[in-house]
This record gives structure tokens, C-alpha cells and sequence, in this order.
């Protein structure tokens, strides 16, 4: 019984701070992606050649963890397969907000816009049964700043 | 060149399911398929208890303590039990008769309690001791007390008067 009222006091908890944590996040994100839209970032290897670029190495990266609702959520999706919906929401903030750091850098060095555009992704923590605990996600690229 | 970043819409990479309807469709699943198993489980345990080698019912009961605490009249009512069933069944070889009282109420108690009294938890199939015995306890009451079973050698011989619900 103490089991059960723990069980169930965990997922409330994960499901309203989760959400809250969701939702601030996302209109944080929304909020800095108009702002950074302005500096384009772009997944090609190529730069322009139109004239001379200073490249610099730029990179934001992220660590989000899941709460114990989305996990007890993807350990029944496990059971019957198909789409981890509570993942999806957890990767997407994780790279969006990790996109919005690299360009924070990138905007700082007044560069012009950022090319080859990667993305790496860690689990760095398995928790029990080798759920997945932490995600993180690095985006990285060249950062143009055009030379005057 | 000119490059620039659309506005991507929202919700592309991310389902629009709620996560409480999808907890909920999730979990009555699982909650369906394991009442299902138990279900199956506990109309085919008298069948499957009967597959399980005697040998390993020996393992599986061992450690387990068969002694009754009833008084002098039911000591002797059990023991003549024993030798009447001795002299009629075609037992294995190495086959011990164990017999023991339940009262009618804790028969049909739900729980381990008629177990625990049926020889200190050796659990049976009681649904298969009502088939067999057709003692005077509710069906519904009965599967409840349905277990899986550590030491299936239990049957329901007699329903005396006095002494209760006798089984082995």
C-alpha cells in the first residue's frame, strides 16, 4: 500500500511539475527563436564565396532530464511499441534549446550566420533498469563573421 | 546568396496526444491483458496443477510444516481418514497422505488464511476442491482464494459435520 501511494504521489509530481517545466520551456524558446531567426543557420558544407569570412567553431549544448510520469509513460509505450510521444517533446526542447545557445554564441561574435550545422546526442545517464535518465544534445557549427 | 531561417510551425516533432489520454489507454491495456491472464490463469490452474511432476511438488513443498493443532476427536477423525484413503487410492511411490481441517467460514474467507490453516500455506487449487467436494461456499468467494500452486496435492475428501471441510 505504502508502495502504491508512492508510486502514485511520484506521478502526480512528475506529471505537474513536468508539464510546468514543458510548458515554460517552450515559451522561453518560442520567445528566443524570434529573436535569433534574424541570424541564419544553415546545414551546408559549402560557405558562400562572395567575399571573406573569419570562421569560428561555435556549440550550445544541453542536458534535459525526464520526469518519472513521461518514463512510466515510455516503459508501457515499451510493452505494446509504437511512437515514445512522452520522449518526443523531452528531444525537441533539448535541441531546439541547444540550437538557441549555439546561436547566442554565434551572435555575441557579431557573426553574420552559421554554417554546417551537426548534431550530437548522449545519453549520459541510464537510471534504473536502463531507462533512459539525461539526454543530451550538442549542435555545433562554423560561425561566419565577415571581415571588414 | 541570401539565407534565411523560416518560421517552422509548431508541433512537428511533437504529438499532439495528451499525455493523461495516452497514460490512460496505455494502462487499460495492460490492466485488460493482466486481467485476462489471470483470468485464463485461474480457470486453467486445477488443469496445469495436475502437469506438475510429483517430484517437483516434493521440492516445492519442502520446509513447509503439515501439523494440526485440532484436538484429540479430530486427530483421530484425521487419522482414520488417512488410512480409509490409504486403502483406496493408488498412490506413487513416496507419496505421503497429509490430511487437514478447514472450518467452513475460513474456507470461504478470501485471502491465505484458509491456506494457512490447511497446513500452515500449502496452497491448492480450491476451485478444483469445490468442483471436486462441492462443499456449501460461493463460487465467487472460492475464486478469489484461487492461487498458483506450490504443493497441488490437496482435494477435498470429505465435508464433515462436525470437524469442518477435510482435505489433502
Amino acid at each position: 500500500m505504502v508502495n502504491i501511494i508512492i508510486f502514485l504521489s511520484l506521478m502526480v509530481l512528475g506529471y505537474l511539475f513536468g508539464q510546468w517545466a514543458e510548458k515554460r520551456h517552450y515559451r522561453s524558446i518560442l520567445e528566443r527563436e524570434e529573436i535569433l531567426n534574424k541570424l541564419p543557420a544553415i546545414a551546408s558544407r559549402y560557405p558562400p564565396a562572395d567575399r571573406a569570412y573569419e570562421q569560428v567553431l561555435v556549440m550550445g549544448n544541453t542536458v534535459i532530464s525526464v520526469d518519472y510520469f513521461k518514463r512510466f509513460l515510455a516503459t508501457l509505450r515499451n510493452l505494446f511499441g509504437g511512437r515514445v510521444t512522452a520522449y518526443e517533446s523531452l528531444l525537441d526542447r533539448a535541441r531546439r534549446e541547444s540550437m538557441l545557445r549555439m546561436k547566442s554564441e554565434a551572435q555575441k561574435l557579431n557573426a553574420d550566420m552559421v554554417f554546417n550545422i551537426k548534431y550530437e546526442t548522449a545519453s549520459i545517464y541510464k537510471g534504473r533498469g536502463q531507462n533512459i535518465g539525461s539526454v543530451e544534445v550538442l549542435a555545433y557549427g562554423t560561425a561566419l563573421i565577415a571581415k571588414h | 546568396m541570401k539565407y534565411e531561417n523560416p518560421q517552422i510551425p509548431e508541433g512537428i516533432n511533437v504529438s499532439k496526444t495528451h499525455p493523461l489520454k495516452e497514460l490512460a489507454i496505455l494502462a487499460g491495456s495492460a490492466l485488460l491483458l493482466l486481467a485476462v491472464f489471470s483470468f485464463l490463469l485461474g480457470h486453467s490452474a486445477a488443469y496445469l496443477a495436475r502437469m506438475i511432476p510429483f517430484e517437483t511438488e516434493v521440492e516445492l513443498s519442502k520446509g513447509l510444516d503439515f501439523s494440526n493443532d485440532g484436538t484429540p476427536g479430530v486427530h483421530a477423525y484425521l487419522d482414520g481418514l488417512t488410512q480409509r484413503i490409504g486403502q483406496t487410492m493408488d498412490l506413487p511411490q513416496g507419496m505421503k497422505i497429509v490430511p487437514s481441517t478447514i472450518r467452513k467460514k475460513e474456507f470461504a474467507m478470501p485471502g491465505k488464511r484458509a491456506f494457512h490453516e490447511a497446513g500452515r500455506g500449502c496452497p491448492g487449487v480450491l476451485l478444483g476442491y469445490a468442483k471436486r467436494g462441492r462443499p456449501r461456499v460461493k463460487k465467487g468467494r472460492v475464486l478469489r482464494m484461487i492461487s498458483i500452486c506450490h504443493r497441488p496435492l490437496f482435494y477435498l475428501v470429505e465435508n464433515h459435520p462436525d470437524f469442518g471441510i477435510a482435505i489433502i
